[in-house]
C-alpha cells in the first residue's frame, strides 16, 4: 500500500478521534461560541455606524485608513478597504489565536501515542513518516474546519443584517478564511513537531506554549525593531530587523497584499514552514525508539 | 521466483544499551521459518529488548536484525507479513474494537473486505460480540484477545507475541494458548514469555537470555536434553544403581533420594529416549520398584534455572 493511503487512513482516524473526544467537542463548542461572540461584537459596532448615519463611501475611506496604518502599506489599505471591516478584523485576531488553538487541539497527537505505546500497533503496518504526516494533516483539517465554523457564524450575521451581499461575503470571507487555512498549516506542522519531541502530553503542551509565545513575541519585537529602524536607519535595529522573516506571523503582510507574486510567496513560505516542521517531526519519530 | 527464506528471523550481533545499561550484548540467533520460537529469560535478561528490535520498535546500537531477509524496519516490504502483539501497548481508548481492527486492516493494505477480515480475526479470538465496544471499556483479558486479533489479522508470515498470557486468569490463558497453538504451522511464531511450561508446550526451539547475552539456543529437545537424558520419579528407594549404570548406552545415572528422582544420561548407542525409558522401566519394574513419573529431559524450567542467575 502506498504512503498516500497510509496518510489517508491515519488522517481519517485522527479526525474521528479528535472530533469525538471531550477535548474535540469542547473546542468545537468554544469555536462556535467564539463565532457567536464575534458576531455580537460585529452587530454592535455596525449598529453604532448605522446610528451615526455615516455614508458607505466614508466608511470605506475609514477602513482604508485603518488598514493602511495597520499594514503600513497604501496598496493593502486600498485592497482591504473593499472587505467588510469585521472580516479583516477577525482574520487579524485569528492570526494571533490560531497558533494556540492549533496547539490546544493537536498537542497530544503524537506524544500520547508514544506515551501509551499505542503507536506500536501502527508502526508495524505503516511508515512512521506517513503516520506523523497523517496526524499533521488531520490537525490542519480540523482547525481549518473549526475556523470555518466560526467564520460562517459571522458571515451569516453579516448577510442577515444586509451589510454585505452574498457575493461579497463569500468572496472576502472565503478568501480570508483560505489565508487562515494556509497559516493553520504552519502551526499544525509546528504542533506536531512539539508533540513528537516528548512522550508526555503536558510537557508537549507546555513546550508548545513557550515556543509559540516565543514566536509571537519574536514577531512583535522584530516588528518594533523594523519601526525603530525606519526612524533611525543607522540604529542597530536595522541589523536585527531581517529576523522578522523567521517568524510565520510576519507573512500576514505578504498574504493580504494585492500583489500576486508577494502573496504567492507568502503562501508558499507558510506552507513550507508547515511542511518543514512536519518533516522534522517525522525525522524525530523515525529516529525514536517507540 | 524468490525462494522463501530458511530463517524467518535472523539477529546478527545485536547490541543495544540504554544509557550505561547494556540490554543486549552481541546477541545472535536465527529462527527457522515455520517454527514456534521462544524467547526465554528472567526479568532484565533482554528478551523484551530483543523482541522490540525484531518488531522494529527499537533501533539496535549495532548489529543487524532481519525479518524475512529484510531489515526489521523495512515496513514497506514487511507490511502485512509481520504482525506483533506488543505486551504493554494500550489499545486506543477512543475507538471501538471494530474501528480499531478495521483501521489496522486498512493500514496493512486490506482495502476491500477490511471489515470482513477484522470480524473474522475477532471471531477467531472468540470476541465477535465485542465489535461495538469501546476499547477503553474492555477487561484486561478481552483487551489481550483484541490485541491478539490484530496480530492475527490477514495472513502474516511472522507473528511476534510478547507475553501473550501475562496477567490473564488460568481459563483465559488456556484459551489464548489454544488460539496460539491453532496458528502454529501456519506462520513463524516468536513468543516471549515467563511461562516456561507454556513455551515448552508450544515452541519448537528457543533462545535463553541472561544479562543481555544468549546463554543457550536450539531446539526444545536440545535445550531440555530430551534426547540425552530421562528422569524417573519413584515411590521409594533405594534403586539398583549398578544395574541401571550397566544398561547399554547409559553414560551416567544419579539418584537423589530426597526427591526420589533417578536421572539417566545416555548416548546414541542406547537408542532414542523412548528406548531408554523402556529399558530403565523394565529394569525398575522387575526389581519391584513402583514408578511415580517419567520425563524426557530435564524440563525447560530446570534448564533455565541452571543457566541463569
Amino acid at each position: 500500500m502506498s504512503a498516500v493511503a497510509e496518510i489517508k487512513w491515519t488522517c481519517l482516524r485522527e479526525l474521528r478521534r479528535n472530533l469525538r473526544s471531550a477535548k474535540g467537542i469542547a473546542m468545537s463548542v468554544l469555536f462556535l461560541l467564539g463565532g457567536g461572540a464575534a458576531s455580537l461584537i460585529y452587530a454592535a459596532i455596525a449598529e453604532i455606524a448605522l446610528r451615526k448615519d455615516i455614508p458607505a463611501e466614508a466608511i470605506r475611506e475609514q477602513r482604508q485608513k485603518v488598514w493602511e496604518n495597520v499594514y503600513d502599506d497604501l496598496g493593502i489599505g486600498q485592497y482591504l478597504s473593499h472587505a467588510p471591516l469585521f472580516f479583516v478584523a477577525m482574520f487579524k485576531a485569528l492570526w494571533w489565536l490560531i497558533p494556540f488553538l492549533t496547539l490546544m487541539i493537536g498537542f497530544e497527537q503524537v506524544c500520547a501515542d508514544l506515551q501509551h505505546r499505542s503507536i506500536r500497533y501502527d508502526v508495524v503496518r505503516a511508515r512512521r513518516w506517513s503516520i506523523v504526516t497523517g496526524k499533521s494533516i488531520a490537525i490542519w483539517l480540523e482547525v481549518s474546519a473549526l475556523v470555518l465554523g466560526l467564520n460562517v457564524f459571522v458571515w451569516i450575521v453579516t448577510m442577515i443584517r444586509g451589510d454585505a451581499s452574498f457575493a461579497v461575503t463569500l468572496s472576502w470571507g472565503g478568501r480570508l478564511w483560505l489565508l487562515n487555512v494556509v497559516y493553520i498549516a504552519t502551526w499544525a506542522g509546528l504542533t506536531v513537531l512539539m508533540s513528537s519531541l516528548t512522550r508526555r502530553p503536558i510537557l508537549a503542551l507546555f513546550m508548545g506554549l513557550v515556543v509559540f509565545s516565543g514566536f509571537a513575541l519574536g514577531d512583535l519585537s522584530t516588528w518594533a525593531l523594523t519601526k525603530a529602524a525606519a526612524v533611525d536607519p543607522t540604529w542597530w535595529a536595522s541589523k536585527l530587523a531581517p529576523a522578522r522573516y523567521a517568524f510565520p506571523g510576519f507573512y500576514q503582510q505578504w498574504v493580504v497584499t494585492p500583489k500576486a507574486p508577494e502573496m504567492i510567496s507568502g503562501i508558499v513560505i507558510l506552507l513550507a514552514f508547515g511542511a518543514a516542521s512536519t518533516a522534522a517531526a517525522c525525522w524525530v519519530v523515525n529516529r525514536s525508539d517507540v | 521466483m524468490d525462494r522463501p527464506p530458511v530463517f524467518a528471523i535472523s539477529l546478527q550481533s545485536i547490541t543495544k544499551a540504554f544509557g550505561s545499561t547494556v540490554a543486549l550484548d552481541a546477541v545472535s540467533f536465527d529462527v527457522t521459518a515455520g517454527h514456534a520460537f521462544g524467547l526465554i529469560g528472567p526479568n532484565g535478561a533482554g528478551k523484551t529488548t530483543a523482541f522490540s528490535i525484531i518488531a522494529g520498535y527499537l533501533h539496535p546500537d549495532s548489529g543487524l536484525s532481519l525479518v524475512l531477509d529484510h531489515d526489521s524496519r523495512a515496513i514497506d516490504v514487511l507490511k502485512a507479513r509481520l504482525a506483533v502483539l506488543p505486551q504493554d501497548a494500550l489499545l486506543p481508548t477512543y475507538e471501538t474494537v471494530g474501528e480499531f481492527l478495521v483501521h489496522m486492516a486498512h493500514l496493512q493494505g486490506i482495502e476491500t473486505g477490511a471489515e470482513a477480515a477484522a470480524r473474522q480475526s475477532l471471531a477467531e479470538v472468540e470476541g465477535a460480540d465485542w465489535w461495538s465496544r469501546r476499547c477503553g471499556k474492555l477487561s484486561h483479558g478481552m483487551a489481550k484477545r483484541v490485541a491478539l486479533a490484530q496480530a492475527f489479522l490477514g495472513k502474516p508470515e511472522v507473528v511476534l507475541l510478547d507475553e501473550p498470557t501475562a496477567g490473564l486468569d488460568p481459563k483465559i490463558a488456556f484459551e489464548v494458548r489454544a488460539l496460539i497453538k491453532k496458528r502454529k504451522g501456519r506462520c513463524t511464531l516468536v513468543i516471549s514469555s515467563h511461562n516456561l511450561h507454556e513455551l515448552e508446550e508450544i515452541c519448537d526451539a528457543a533462545a535463553i537470555l541472561d544479562h543481555g547475552k544468549i546463554v543457550a539456543a536450539g531446539t526444545m529437545e536440545d535445550l531440555t536434553a530430551a534426547t540425552r537424558e530421562i528422569r524417573i520419579t519413584v515411590a521409594r528407594g533405594p534403586l539398583p544403581m549398578d544395574k541401571v549404570r550397566a544398561l547399554p548406552g547409559v553414560t551416567r545415572a544419579d539418584y537423589v533420594g530426597q526427591e526420589r528422582a533417578l536421572t539417566v544420561h545416555f548416548d546414541a548407542t542406547g537408542g532414542d529416549a523412548e528406548d531408554m525409558i523402556g529399558q530403565v522401566l523394565t529394569l525398575l519394574l522387575s526389581e519391584k520398584i513402583r514408578i511415580s513419573g517419567v520425563m524426557k529431559g530435564k524440563g525447560l524450567e530446570q534448564r533455565v534455572m541452571e543457566l541463569t542467575d
